[in-house]
């Protein structure tokens, strides 16, 4: 007989679990996409510079309001999943597991609080700015709303994790 | 209730959840949402968390840390750093401990073209560790050198703590890199000697290491390693010249580092898949204890919180010399329990002020508090790297004696952080040089 799968190393288990895993890896995808955007455009910015043939107009505000935008937000659920957000693991090692199991779930449902304020903030940021169109000062007209809706994806992805990682974490009895 | 007490209230639950393994952003994010609430009202708590997360993120000069991670990624999937410590080895076997010098000097290079010290650590145990094991070496100190010197990582530009920091303090983070260099080599330098001086007085711990390298071996090790030193070249010149920002520095890097890597046909699908999908899990663990302490930092100003610690250390006496070694104190004692990352930005919303009233030149201290978080890294228990060591060589080595070996690398962390702090010119001559 198999011996049980260890549930922080599993995220297979559930319909649920593989369809949130699914969702934050098409996540990671769009973030990758926009790391190599970010290192090819900056680069073709200092070449274009650096030759004089041509001036890359809006490269700073680009990179910085869409691709690093991007690249951070998206791929925080998968982070999450993956258990790689930083903690500090020391103290707890040296606890009885069920303190331990208690003391993880009660980490998740800070998380979901958190990650649900983050959230319904962040969208309510985002439809406001879509409604008005928002742009930020520059030379030239510059449109942020679109990005702005990098950071309540964001957070629905954490938002999800975290739930997740809270029912594999009570089906196993605990701590992931 | 005060403001004051509200806030010294809740830096006492945040350190709490930290060490209850509560998440450290979500952890500083939450309490300051409490906080702020408490404080004021709820509304106003609304309007910080929505004001906060997307222009913070958006800031150009944070940029350059996911560019410097990718290229320090890029760079070890790509096995651009995998010959350098055999090349070293080379040029550096006949001295006493040759090995672990040849390690060090290995590090240093890695460092230079990575932004991490866990990577510097990670990528070297794998390689020099056994190598040294297998002629005889000390696992203390064969262990103790990588984990040290891995930490060389931090100071050696490019380094995400000293971009963090830069955002933070509001200084150039150009300055920063330029700062670190010196303060970094002598890190190194200080290390190599140590082991020097210490296999002089007792050859037991390092075997014979019997190397006979030709010249055309020697050239031969060279082409294998050209790559990497180029590559630091082009991104530290680019920088120290004023050509570059750091993340043109770090985009043009990567972008190098991706095009040497499939010129040799080092680096495959999986790798160039591993290197993009490590640069975001980092970035992202990174940001999200960002986003909770810029949200920390707006909580901790409004409860003035800063001022009266600002005001409490200064009672005793606003000598720079004593505010240096209550700020050490603090980041000695917290670095033994919190990594590296966490205890910069949980620290710094009330570090900062301080140096500020003080009047404290803001390159030379975050100089000195880089190098605090890099003892941070090898001090028991937490100690990272030496996690990191005893992770990658599982049932080779223990714990105590990684840390058993390590303790002599903290005797000289302790002499380079001396001498930056008596010798500031050591952190402000390079920038001095460019900027004014």
């Amino acid at each position: 007989m198999n011996a049980p799968a260890d549930p922080r190393n599993d995220p297979n288990e559930t319909l649920l679990d593989r369809a949130i895993l699914g969702l934050n890896r098409g996540f990671v995808l769009l973030a990758a996409i926009a790391l190599l955007l970010m290192m090819l455009h900056v680069t073709a910015e200092v070449v274009a510079r650096a030759t004089g043939w041509v001036t890359l107009i809006g490269t700073l505000e680009i990179v910085s309001y869409y691709y690093m935008i991007l690249l951070v937000m998206l791929p925080m659920g998968f982070v999450e999943l993956k258990h790689e957000h930083i903690r500090v693991d020391l103290f707890v090692q040296m606890m009885p597991a069920r303190v331990q199991f208690v003391l993880y779930l009660l980490s998740c449902v800070m998380c979901i609080v958190f990650f649900a304020m983050m959230f319904r903030q962040s969208l309510l940021d985002a439809w406001n700015s879509m409604q008005r169109k928002e742009t930020i000062m520059s030379n030239f007209i510059f449109y942020i709303w679109p990005s702005r809706w990098a950071l309540p994806i964001g957070f629905f992805g954490l938002l999800l994790a975290s739930a997740c990682n809270l029912l594999k974490s009570f089906r196993h009895r605990k701590a992931l | 209730m005060d403001n004051t007490t509200i806030g010294v209230i809740a830096v006492g639950i945040t350190l709490l959840l930290i060490a209850l393994r509560f998440p450290i952003g979500v952890v500083l994010g939450l309490v300051s949402i409490v906080g702020i609430a408490e404080l004021t009202n709820m509304r106003i708590a609304w309007g910080v968390v929505s004001a906060t997360p997307f222009d913070f993120i958006g800031q150009w000069e944070l940029t350059a840390a996911p560019m410097f991670l990718f290229m320090g990624y890029l760079a070890t999937e790509g096995k651009l750093t995998s010959g350098l410590f055999g090349a070293l080895r080379l040029f550096l076997a006949r001295l006493p401990g040759g090995l672990a010098i040849s390690s060090v000097g290995a590090c240093t290079f890695f460092a230079a073209a990575s932004g991490s010290s866990v990577a510097t650590a990670a990528a070297m145990s794998r390689i020099a560790v056994p190598e040294m094991l297998k002629n005889g070496y000390d696992k203390g100190l064969a262990t103790g050198t990588i984990a040290a010197s891995g930490t060389l990582g931090s100071l050696i530009p490019p380094s995400v703590l000293l971009i963090l920091y830069g955002v933070y303090a509001q200084v150039s983070v150009g300055q920063l890199f330029m700062a670190g260099f010196i303060p970094g080599l002598v890190s190194a330098l200080l290390y190599a000697m140590m082991i020097m001086v210490r296999v002089k007085a007792n050859p037991a711990l390092a075997g014979d290491v019997k190397v006979e390298a030709t010249r055309a071996d020697k050239i031969a090790a060279l082409k294998e390693i050209w790559p990497l030193p180029t590559l630091i070249l082009l991104v530290l010149g680019g920088i120290f010249t004023g050509f570059f920002s750091p993340t043109e520095a770090g985009a043009l890097g990567a972008f190098f580092a991706l095009c040497i890597a499939l010129a040799r046909r080092s680096i495959d699908w999986d790798g160039f898949k591993t290197a993009a999908v490590n640069t975001l899990q980092s970035t992202a663990s990174i940001f999200l204890i960002l986003i909770g302490s810029v949200l920390f930092t707006k909580f901790l100003a409004m409860s003035r919180l800063p001022t009266a610690f600002s005001e409490m250390i200064l009672s005793v006496s606003d000598s720079q010399w004593w505010i240096l070694f209550a700020v050490a104190l603090i980041y000695l004692l917290l670095g033994m329990l919190i990594d590296s990352i966490g205890l910069l930005l949980l620290t710094l919303p009330l570090i900062l002020p301080l140096v500020d009233t003080a009047g404290i030149d803001a390159i030379w201290f975050g100089i000195i508090v880089i190098k605090l978080l890099e003892v941070g890294l090898v001090t028991p228990p937490i100690g990272l790297n030496v996690y990191v060591i005893k992770g990658a060589l599982g049932n080779l080595v223990t714990l105590p004696e990684v840390f058993r070996g390590v303790s002599w690398f903290i005797v000289m962390d302790f002499v380079a952080l001396l001498l930056i702090i008596l010798i500031p010119a050591m952190s402000l001559w390079l920038p001095s040089l460019v900027y004014n």
